[in-house]
Formats: structure tokens, C-alpha cells, sequence
């Protein structure tokens, strides 16, 4: 520190201000001693404690203290700086100082969450709060970037989430890209048959709305394609989408579905229906399919795999669509906002060998029952076994694969419900059959949910309060000669059970996507231990995630019913609404700037931005940064082997002090 | 031992008062993983002399086979010995699923009724899916299953008469050891049927 920097320090007024927060920090913090402590550290002109700073009322004492005191710099000891330094920033300012002269101390997660004993936790905080006060005399008044907002918005994934925030936007005039993995939007809601509790018929309240994004000017479609690559900061995404060929021509076909019937391979387990119908190679994935265009699989189609085939698709096709040579385009897109709604997969009940899926045929998951009840799926809406009988009875095995240790620990929130709408089916369509429900607990909480659990209960639903210990096919009488057996402790009893059954359905929890992380990578956020996407907050921002204009919506985030998903597509709608109707955003100023005289132009840093972000200024002979594209990572200020470039608000004398302060007692 | 040093100290200071100490370096492994992981089942298809062919084995693992940790199979559908039989012409049966079922174990002498009871249901098993010959990866278990059949006839009025093999016998007959050299003539229930049913 020179002797003017010293003179200018000796000149700063710094007002503390330690929070309790209720009791999460003084329960352990002393926070008077705290107080007491601060007031005599270097250029502190006064220190304060108030039960929630965050209050109007705690917000009031910085600003007052500004305007009375002539507080010239302030730091918040308090929590993290992701909760409320934004909070906190804005009260200086309203005092008129410049918000980058306020810090934070994070003596809550940081410091009394995380400490048992409280004088380690008091002694502790001095250390947190000294680096703060200590680097506080040299920060720097920093004003805001403030750069355009592109208008239009980008949605991942069409399942029931991607589609009701897709139109939310477009009825507000904004222009959405809607991209989706398979050949057509609809997602899982798509294949299931009833929906609790109300049980409407799924297919009769979705297909109306997928059709009307289908329909909506505002809405661009691009179905059977990906995103790969993603770009650029809040307002401002540049997004790489890979259109996966289809081999068809997709404003040529009608959609009739003639190459569908024409081609010859025949025996392609169909994923809409849970591989217990077949399609072809050349196929429409099921009826209302949205966009309504068939696909060729490349992977089986005879001509495309390289074999002899007489294409009898091509001479099916009356508008002559079918285009062999299609190759993957890539389409480049720039939109202010982004919405992730890429939804959930069953998990899969295989390596829960115990319950006997893959081995026993009539042991099926949940999904595939939706497909066996739906009216239009492989058995016409008929519940039969895979000898084409009706069961006689039917075990439905709660709790597969959630709340299990080996598995998932979390619950997935619908299987109870989803299970109790199959139990209910079943005795629409069989009366006679014998309906056992292998639970857990019941977890019913929803609206109209428990009434629909009591009715159930009315409807003669034999209701086991045991999770499912094995399903045998060994019989041990001649009731259960041929038919499977499972074996379940009823704990209401207090004795073991043995269930002959004919249908065993898995109640399989709900998984994050396989390739959830690689996809929360490629958009720069994160997942939760869970592998679920990350919210930026769990209780008030949870259709937000850490990249601001990222939204996220539905089952991606968190195993959620129809209802929950809904209504969270709309808040990230409105999420998104909210950036996009602006013409402009404020991105934070602390980011990397070159000092041209200093950079000897060695390229070093302009390689490693991962956000090309500097560029190399050929006539000068040094590295620019570009402020609006720069996100502030700091990598070219690790990497510069000459220490040129430096970030706003974390220069290398501002981060040296703070290590000073901490160190300092 | 190897992982909790505290461990290493507690058990070398009870030794060191006989005196004595153990390094704690041996490690415990089942002969079936040896044999499949180590000598390998290439290896083994080639020296088979006398395949099983037309053979219905079933191969019993018993509960503890693959425990604790699973290191060289599933813990609740293991199939080593399937590969193993398999590679000498056997017809396995791969999809029952009491091959993991308890036999009883130590309560034959504690808890004979109890015992009775759960070998009585792998018999059920094995005679369900038709299978020639239950081999076992575990000493307990084929005495269980072979010796307490006629108490398991007298309990629940069967006739079971199911032959069981420790399965290194089988394995010794594939490879062309004397059948008295594998004790399979001092058998409790007599294993030739299955003699008879393999191309010498």
C-alpha cells in the first residue's frame, strides 16, 4: 500500500452492519462482541447490529448512516452474498453510495451454520468480517453495463412445461424457438391415459394445446432437433441448434402416414408405446403427433443402413417427400432469454433384480400400463397379461427406486397418486379383479388428492402398508402355481404376505434425464445432488438458475405432477417475460479489463476465454476484452503469465487485503 | 485392518497377549470368483472333457454369495456360476429367482422348524423349474438342501428326491475327475441320475 492509497484509507468511514438473523446467526455468533470488536478496527466510523437487516427497517440504518454520518464505504455481516447482496447494494445506493463500496460477510452459511461451538463461531466471524473491512478501502466505484435484450426466447424440450411456456410468450407477442428432442412434441403427458385425481382424459386437455403451438405464428418449431452449443450472457444467447435429418421433407409431407404403412421393416419396438407395440422404420410416433410428419430411422431403415431395400416408401409417398440425401443442418439462433423444460425419464426398474423386471413378463412398469389403459395404445385400451387374459389380480408396488438408498433417496412425488388413478382404472375395466396397493406412506398432497385416496379406499382397493420385499414366480400352492408371488410384510398386521398375482406394475420413481448434466453444462448451470437442474433459489427463485435469462420449468428441476408443472412454466414464462419486455439489461460491471499498456500481446488469454470475450487487436498489437460478452470467470486473470488482466471488484490488491484482514488477528 | 488403523492396533494388542500378530494383509475371496476372474472360463471351456449337455443345472448362490459389497457379481441376481455351467455345455437356468433365497444356514440346529420351511420352498423352486441338478457355492447350503430332504418330506408330505451338488463336483465331472474321486458316490441323495443323464 503506497502512502496516498494509506492517506485516502485513512479518509474512508465504514459503516458494519452485523445481522442476527433471528437466531441462525446470533444463536451461535456473539454478535455483540462482534459489534464491539468491529467498532475498533481500522477506519470503522461506526458498527451496528440489528436482529434482520434485510428488513425495511435494517435497510433504513445504511442508508440513514449514509446521509448522517457521511458513511463513505459498508459491509453487511450477514449471509451469503447470493441470498442479499443485491438487497443489500440497492439500500446503498438509494443512500447515494456507489453499491460496489458495499461488501458482504457471509457469517451464516459460512461461518454459524457450519460451526458447533459458538466462541470458534464469534472468532471466526472477526476473521470473515476483518478481510471485508480490510479490502474495503480499496474498492472502486463501478457503474453498470447496460446492454440491448433480444427480444425473442428459446424453450428446450416440449413436453407439457415446454408447451404451456411457449405459448404464455407467444400470447405476449414475444417470438419463441421451441426445440425438441423426439420427432414431436408432447413429451411424457402425451402416452398417459387418465390424469389424477380428476382423471380427465390426459390426451383430451394436451393435444389441444399442442396443436395450438403447433398453429401459433409466434411459435418457431424445431422438432427432432438439439441444442449443442450456447453463447453469450443475459439478453443476449447465441445458440447453436443440430436439425437431426429426417429424411423427409417436412414441408412437402402431408403427414398421411402411407411411407409408414408401405415400408417393410416392420418390427421396430416403439418408444411412444414402451416398446410393447412395433413401428416402422419409416414412422409418425403416434396419431395427434405434432408436428404431424413422419421420420425415417436411420438406424433401421434398409436404404439408409446401406442394405438392399426397393424403397417402396418413395412410391407410397404421393407429394414425393421421402429425401435420402437429408443431411443434419445447424441453425444458429439469438434470443434474450432461455426456458429449460426438458422433463424427467422413468427410472429404471432392472437393477432392482428382486422385483423380478426383465425376467417375468407380466412385471411392467408404470409407463408401460399407461400405454396397455390408454384406449389408443398396443392392446386397445384392454388390461390383459402377455397371454392376452384380463388379470385376475394385480399387485402395484409403490416406492421403486425413490426413497431407497441404493437408488434415488428422494421421493418422486407422483407415484402414489399415479398409482392410485391405475388401481382405480383397473376396477373401471375389471371389476372383478383384485387390486393390491404396496405402499410406503400415501403421499397425497394435493388439491383433491386425499378425497381421491378415500375414494379409492371406497372402491375395494386392498391397501398394504409394506414396501414389496420380493416378486417370486415359485408357488407354493395351488393358488399360486403359475401365477407370480409377492412376498410383502404388512406392517398394519404384522405378518408377512404372500400376494398371487397376475400383473405385477412397478411404481418407478421419476430420474433426471441421463444426460442432464452434460445438457446443464452446455447452458452453464448446474445440477443438484440429485441430478435434478438447479434453482438459483429453493423457496424464491426456483424457476431461476445462476446463469441470469436461464429458466428452468417442470420435472427437469424436481419430480412435479401436471398442476405443479403447469403452474411453474408459467412463472418461468413470466421469468422470462420479464427480461425480454425491457430493451435493455444491467449486467454487472465486474468483469476483466486489458490494460493495453501492459499486455505484450502473447494471445495466451485470448485462447482460453471460454466466452470469446477478448479479442486480439491486430493494430495495436494487444488483447481487448469485449465488456458486453466478458462474464467475469476470471480465467484470463489467472492465466496472463504477466498479471495484465484484472477483473473489476476482485483486482489482485483487493483480494491480497482480504487475505491480509483474515489473517490479521 | 487394512483401512482403520485403530482396528489394526485393537486386534494385534489381543494377539500380542497370546503372542502373536497379523499383518491383516490376507484377502478373504470366494473360489468361484478365483476361478472365473482368475483362471477364467476360456480357460476352463478348454480343459472340459465331458460336457453337461442336456443338463438342467440350477446354480443356488444362497443369500451370502455375493455379500457384502458385490465386488465380483450381484448382490440380488448374481450370475457367475451361470457362465460357468454354460461354458460346459449345461442347460442352466438362468431366471429363477430363489437362487438368492435363504437356506436356512446355521438354524437347521437352532431353529430346525424355520429351516425346514425355507428349504422346502427352494425344492418347490427347483422341481418348478424342472431342474436336474441344484449346485451350490456354499458347504451350508448343499448340506441343508441335500441332507434334510427326507426331513423336509417328512414335514410338508412331499417326495422330493432332487439331487444337490457342492459345485466344484459338477464342475470336477465336466473336467473328467472320477466320480468317487468328487465323493459324488457317498452323496445323501444318489446324483446318479445325473450321472446317467451326461454323455460319459
Amino acid at each position: 500500500v503506497s502512502g496516498e492509497e494509506a492517506n485516502q484509507m485513512a479518509e474512508e468511514k465504514i459503516g458494519v452492519y452485523i445481522c442476527h438473523c433471528g437466531t441462525n446467526i446470533a444463536g451461535k455468533v456473539d454478535v455483540e462482541t462482534l459489534t464491539a470488536w468491529a467498532a475498533t478496527q481500522p477506519n470503522v466510523a461506526v458498527a451496528r447490529e440489528y436482529k434482520y437487516m434485510c428488513s425495511d427497517p435494517g435497510q433504513e440504518l445504511i442508508k440513514k448512516d449514509i446521509e448522517e454520518h457521511g458513511i463513505t464505504r459498508a459491509v453487511v455481516a450477514a449471509c451469503s452474498p447470493t441470498m442479499h447482496e443485491p438487497t443489500f447494494r440497492k439500500a446503498a445506493a438509494d443512500g447515494g453510495l456507489n453499491p460496489f463500496l458495499l461488501q458482504m460477510a457471509n457469517i451464516r452459511e459460512h461461518c454459524s451454520w457450519v460451526t458447533e461451538d459458538g466462541e470458534a463461531a464469534t472468532e471466526k466471524s472477526k476473521r470473515i468480517l476483518g478481510a471485508q473491512i480490510h479490502r474495503l478501502p480499496l474498492n472502486e466505484s463501478l457503474e453498470p453495463i447496460e446492454v440491448p435484450v433480444n427480444p425473442n426466447v428459446m424453450v428446450v424440450g416440449g413436453g407439457i412445461a415446454g408447451i404451456e411456456a411457449a405459448l404464455k410468450l407467444a400470447q405476449a407477442g414475444k417470438k419463441v424457438y421451441l426445440i425438441e428432442r423426439d420427432p414431436s412434441i408432447g413429451g411424457h403427458m402425451a402416452m398417459f391415459d387418465k390424469t389424477f385425481p380428476t382423471l380427465d382424459c390426459a390426451a383430451c386437455i394436451l393435444t389441444p394445446k399442442m396443436s395450438a403451438a403447433g398453429k401459433e405464428p409466434n411459435i418457431e418449431m424445431l422438432a427432432y432437433s438439439e441444442v449443442t452449443e450456447v453463447e453469450g450472457y443475459v439478453g443476449n444467447f447465441k445458440v447453436k441448434v443440430r436439425k437431426k435429418p429426417r429424411y423427409i421433407d417436412i414441408d412437402t409431407c402431408t403427414g398421411c402416414g402411407l411411407c409408414t404403412e408401405a415400408c417393410v421393416v416392420r418390427k421396430v419396438p416403439s418408444e411412444f408405446d414402451q416398446g410393447l407395440s412395433n413401428r416402422s422404420a419409416a414412422y409418425i410416433p403416434f396419431p395427434q403427433a405434432v408436428p404431424l410428419r413422419a421420420t425415417i430411422d436411420p438406424e433401421k431403415c434398409l436404404t439408409l443402413r446401406g442394405k438392399k431395400c426397393k424403397q417402396p416408401c418413395v412410391a407410397a409417398c404421393g407429394p414425393d417427400a421421402i429425401d435420402f440425401d437429408q443431411k443434419e443442418e445447424f441453425v444458429d439462433l439469438e434470443v434474450g432469454a432461455i426456458i429449460m423444460a426438458t422433463g424427467f425419464q422413468l427410472w429404471d426398474p432392472t437393477p432392482e433384480t428382486r422385483y423380478g423386471y426383465g425376467v417375468h413378463p407380466d412385471v411392467i412398469t408404470s409407463l408401460e400400463f399407461e400405454r396397455i389403459s390408454n384406449a389408443s395404445g398396443p392392446t386397445g385400451g384392454h388390461i390383459v397379461c402377455k397371454n392376452g387374459e384380463p388379470p385376475k389380480s394385480v399387485a402395484i408396488l409403490h416406492c421403486v427406486g425413490s426413497r431407497d438408498d441404493n437408488h434415488q433417496e428422494f421421493c418422486s412425488r407422483v407415484c402414489c397418486m399415479y398409482s392410485l388413478k391405475f388401481s382405480h382404472l383397473i376396477k373401471e375395466h375389471l371389476p372383478e379383479t383384485e387390486v393390491y396397493e404396496c405402499y410406503i406412506d400415501m403421499r397425497c398432497a394435493g388439491k383433491g388428492y386425499e378425497e381421491f385416496y378415500e375414494r379409492l379406499m371406497n372402491e375395494g382397493v386392498h391397501f398394504i402398508r409394506g414396501r414389496a420385499a420380493e416378486v417370486s414366480y415359485v408357488g407354493l400352492s395351488e393358488a399360486e402355481e403359475g401365477r407370480l408371488v409377492v412376498k410383502v410384510e404388512d406392517t398394519l398386521l404384522g405378518i408377512t404376505r404372500r400376494l398371487p398375482v397376475d400383473m405385477v406394475i412397478l411404481s418407478s420413481g421419476l430420474s433426471p434425464r441421463a444426460d442432464a448434466k452434460e445438457t446443464a453444462q452446455i447452458f452453464g448451470f448446474g445440477c443438484s445432488a440429485n441430478g435434478f437442474y438447479l434453482e438459483r433459489h429453493p423457496k424464491l427463485e426456483p424457476v431461476s438458475t445462476v446463469t441470469d435469462g436461464i429458466f428452468i420449468a417442470g420435472a427437469c428441476q424436481y419430480p412435479k405432477d401436471i398442476p405443479d408443472t403447469v403452474a411453474q412454466a408459467g412463472a418461468a414464462a413470466a421469468g422470462a417475460l420479464a427480461l425480454v419486455d425491457n430493451a435493455t439489461v444491467k449486467v454487472e460491471p465486474t468483469i476483466s479489463y486489458i490494460d493495453p499498456e501492459k499486455c505484450s500481446g502473447c494471445h495466451i488469454c485470448v485462447g482460453l476465454c471460454p466466452h470469446a470475450a477478448i479479442q486480439y487487436n491486430e493494430e495495436k498489437g494487444v488483447a481487448e476484452v469485449i465488456e458486453a460478452a466478458c462474464k467475469g470467470c476470471g480465467v484470463c486473470v489467472a492465466a496472463c503469465g504477466s498479471g495484465v488482466p484484472q477483473q473489476r471488484g476482485y483486482l489482485d490488491e483487493q483480494i491480497f487485503a482480504e487475505i491480509e484482514g483474515a489473517m490479521a488477528l | 485392518m487394512e483401512e482403520d488403523p485403530r482396528v489394526h492396533e485393537a486386534v494385534n494388542g489381543a494377539l500380542g497377549a497370546v503372542g502373536r500378530a497379523y499383518d491383516g494383509k490376507v484377502h478373504v475371496r470366494h473360489i468361484v470368483d478365483i476361478l472365473i476372474n482368475d483362471v477364467g472360463i476360456e480357460a476352463i471351456e478348454e480343459r472340459v472333457t465331458r460336457r453337461l449337455t442336456g443338463l438342467r443345472v440350477a446354480p443356488y448362490y444362497g443369500c451370502q454369495f455375493s455379500r457384502p459389497m458385490g465386488e465380483f457379481d450381484d448382490l440380488q441376481f448374481p450370475t457367475t456360476m451361470d457362465r460357468l455351467f454354460q461354458a460346459m455345455g449345461a442347460d442352466v437356468i438362468t431366471d429363477w429367482d430363489a437362487k438368492t433365497d435363504c437356506c436356512g444356514g446355521m438354524m437347521m440346529l437352532t431353529h430346525r422348524e424355520g429351516a425346514l420351511r425355507l428349504c422346502h420352498e427352494l425344492l418347490v423352486a427347483a422341481r418348478q423349474y424342472k431342474a436336474d441338478v441344484v449346485v451350490a457355492a456354499c458347504p451350508l447350503c448343499e448340506m441343508n438342501l441335500e441332507g434334510y430332504q427326507p426331513q423336509v418330506n417328512a414335514a410338508f408330505g412331499t417326495d422330493f428326491n432332487i439331487p444337490v451338488m457342492y459345485f466344484t463336483q459338477l464342475a470336477g465331472l465336466a473336467l473328467g475327475a472320477d466320480p468317487k474321486q468328487l465323493a459324488i458316490d457317498k452323496q445323501v441323495v444318489s446324483c446318479s441320475p445325473v450321472l446317467a443323464a451326461i454323455p460319459a
